[in-house]
């Protein structure tokens, strides 16, 4: 461990909370090192198409703000590691970080977890085959490669964030073949929505794409099966309140399907922080104190959706809020920072309140996991089907780790991050235990998958 | 709007060999995309009953699309960048 460093403040995650955090500290003087595990920094929203890749022309404002915000915190003189995953935490905020084939050893004085969020996926019969993605990774696709996922789309879900995808297949050349929304948000949702000028304008422009396109659109339906031989072919579509009856088939070779965000907890959960299970904000979230960001460990920080999803302005506001507070915690202070932490409050309090509505609104309904069949699938990474789970659960398993260890769910190398809400949702179907006496599935160092020959290298 | 974004270099052509058939992509893609171009969609074989896997979260949390990578097994293709002469193998574990 021949290069282990001591930074200041290290910040993990280089999205809008990872980067408005790292500019607040770096502002006031404080040293910071930003890591952030993708090719280019922007995280989810402010996402970067690949050097020499030309983004899709509706991408562009965002592409341009990200480049900007990227840029600011590079200037202020903030060293950013591209490429850099976080495979472990240890006391003191000691962090394992793989990059170029080697691990280097970084202790943090303070540590500011923005590591996001991942699409949530509930499993149903088929979502293995290929061609079946998150919507998050068929937006990838093509916000980052400028690859059409597909030809014909079925995109599903719960969110508006399903609105934002269906405008970049549909600019990525893809045609949408249904879109399944499986709330149905009322006339009161919407004009509750038109409180929020900001938002409302950019999801009208957003829906008065998909309606343009003439995409078949379905309120109050959800996917019921995804079919094919080696890839997709089919999906099923179940109209949820009108009975089983009511199914039918659409021909798709893409479905882009996501209920929300899952937080991507494993570095405060490794830190010891405490945590709360929320299930419209995501599932398990950090709590953090709201007018610091600070957790319940020592030194550690978490913005943005790791406190639970409230969508880039919240998290621009969080960043802000904790990389301020964490260089004051250092004796980093200027007078008039005082008018930015304030600011960044009230900024964080209205995008919450937003948040929450829309949350509230496009919550999916319990009843999801009534589509998981005995013969589904539900940890993808070992093969266990839904049917050993209800047996395990029926035998006295009451917890995910019961689960886990009487049936191998979310043992494999994507650590339940995949099946996580599926098994929450089936423990409270089949025993009545809520999510919080079932526990999470607490991360394995090393939390990210990394060659063994590279561990060891220091 | 789109003219404050400066017009990228056109792109670069690299060969890869994927099961031993050669096929163009584009530098810097990554390998999940660079397939995909070219139709392929089945990565790997699930171990249980070796059902067809392939992309599915694209940002590197899944691990469904491990690949073997210049003899390096269990890469994830959605992660790594394509470079000229790379030898791709799918349809592992």
């Amino acid at each position: 461990m021949a290069d282990a460093r001591d930074v200041e403040i290290v910040v993990v995650g280089a999205g809008p909370a990872g980067l408005g955090a790292a500019l607040a500290a770096r502002r006031l003087g404080a040293e910071v090192l930003l890591l952030d595990e993708h090719g280019d920094a922007g995280g989810q929203y402010f996402m970067q198409p690949r050097a020499g890749i030309e983004p899709t022309l509706d991408a562009a404002r965002q592409v341009l703000a990200g480049r900007d915000a990227i840029e600011r915190v590079r200037a202020a003189g903030v060293e950013i590691w591209q490429g850099a995953e976080v495979w472990g935490l240890f006391p003191s905020r000691r962090l394992c970080v793989h990059r170029d084939g080697r691990t280097h050893t970084v202790s943090a004085r303070r540590l500011i977890v923005a590591t996001g969020a991942h699409d949530r996926v509930m499993a149903f019969p088929g979502w293995t085959l290929p061609g079946v993605m998150t919507a998050g990774g068929a937006q990838r696709l093509v916000k980052v490669d400028a690859v059409a996922p597909g030809r014909r789309a079925v995109i599903a879900g719960a969110g508006p964030f399903l609105l934002v995808v269906a405008k970049h297949l549909l600019a990525a050349g893809v045609e949408i073949a249904a879109y399944v929304e499986t709330t149905r948000p009322s006339v009161s949702a919407v004009l509750g929505l038109m409180r929020f000028p900001e938002i409302w304008r950019e999801l009208a422009g957003y829906a008065g794409s998909l309606l343009r396109s003439r995409a078949p659109v379905y309120l109050g339906a959800s996917v019921a099966a995804a079919h094919g031989g080696e890839s997709l072919e089919r999906v099923t579509i179940a109209r949820a309140d009108e009975g089983a009856a009511d199914r039918f088939d659409v021909a798709a070779d893409l479905l882009a399907v996501a209920y929300g965000f899952r937080p991507q907890i494993e570095l405060t959960m490794l830190a010891g922080c405490g945590h709360r299970f929320e299930d419209a904000a995501g599932g398990w979230v950090c709590t953090v104190d709201r007018d610091t960001g600070l957790t319940s460990a020592d030194g550690v920080y978490a913005v943005g959706e790791v406190t639970g999803v409230a969508g880039w302005r919240v998290a621009a506001a969080e960043g802000r809020i904790a990389g301020l507070s964490a260089a004051r915690s250092l004796d980093h202070w200027r007078p008039d920072a005082d008018a930015e932490l304030a600011q960044a409050r009230r900024r964080r309090e209205r995008g919450q309140r937003l948040a929450d509505f829309v949350n509230r609104t496009f919550a999916p309904p319990a009843a999801l996991v009534d589509g998981v069949t005995d013969d589904t699938v539900v940890c993808r990474c070992e093969d266990v089907p839904a049917r050993a789970i209800r047996d395990a659960v029926e035998s006295g398993a009451g917890t995910a780790g019961a689960v886990k260890s009487w049936t191998r769910c979310g043992m494999g190398p994507c650590q339940g991050r995949m099946c996580g809400w599926t098994l929450a949702h089936l423990l409270r179907k089949h025993a009545g235990t809520s999510p919080e006496a079932a526990g999470a599935n607490p991360p394995r160092v090393p939390i990210k998958p990394i060659p063994v020959q590279d561990i060891v290298a220091g | 709007m789109n003219a404050a974004i400066p017009k990228p270099p056109p792109p670069v052509q690299v060969t890869l060999t994927v099961d031993g058939q050669r096929l163009n992509a584009i530098d810097g893609q990554s390998v999940g995309a660079a397939l995909l171009t070219h139709d392929i969609r089945v990565l790997r074989r699930a171990p249980g009953g070796g059902a067809p896997r392939g992309l599915f979260c694209a940002m590197g949390v899944c691990l469904e699309c491990l690949v073997t990578i210049d003899g390096r097994p269990a890469r994830r293709a959605c992660r790594e960048a394509v470079r000229d002469g790379m030898v791709i193998e799918t349809g592992g574990p």
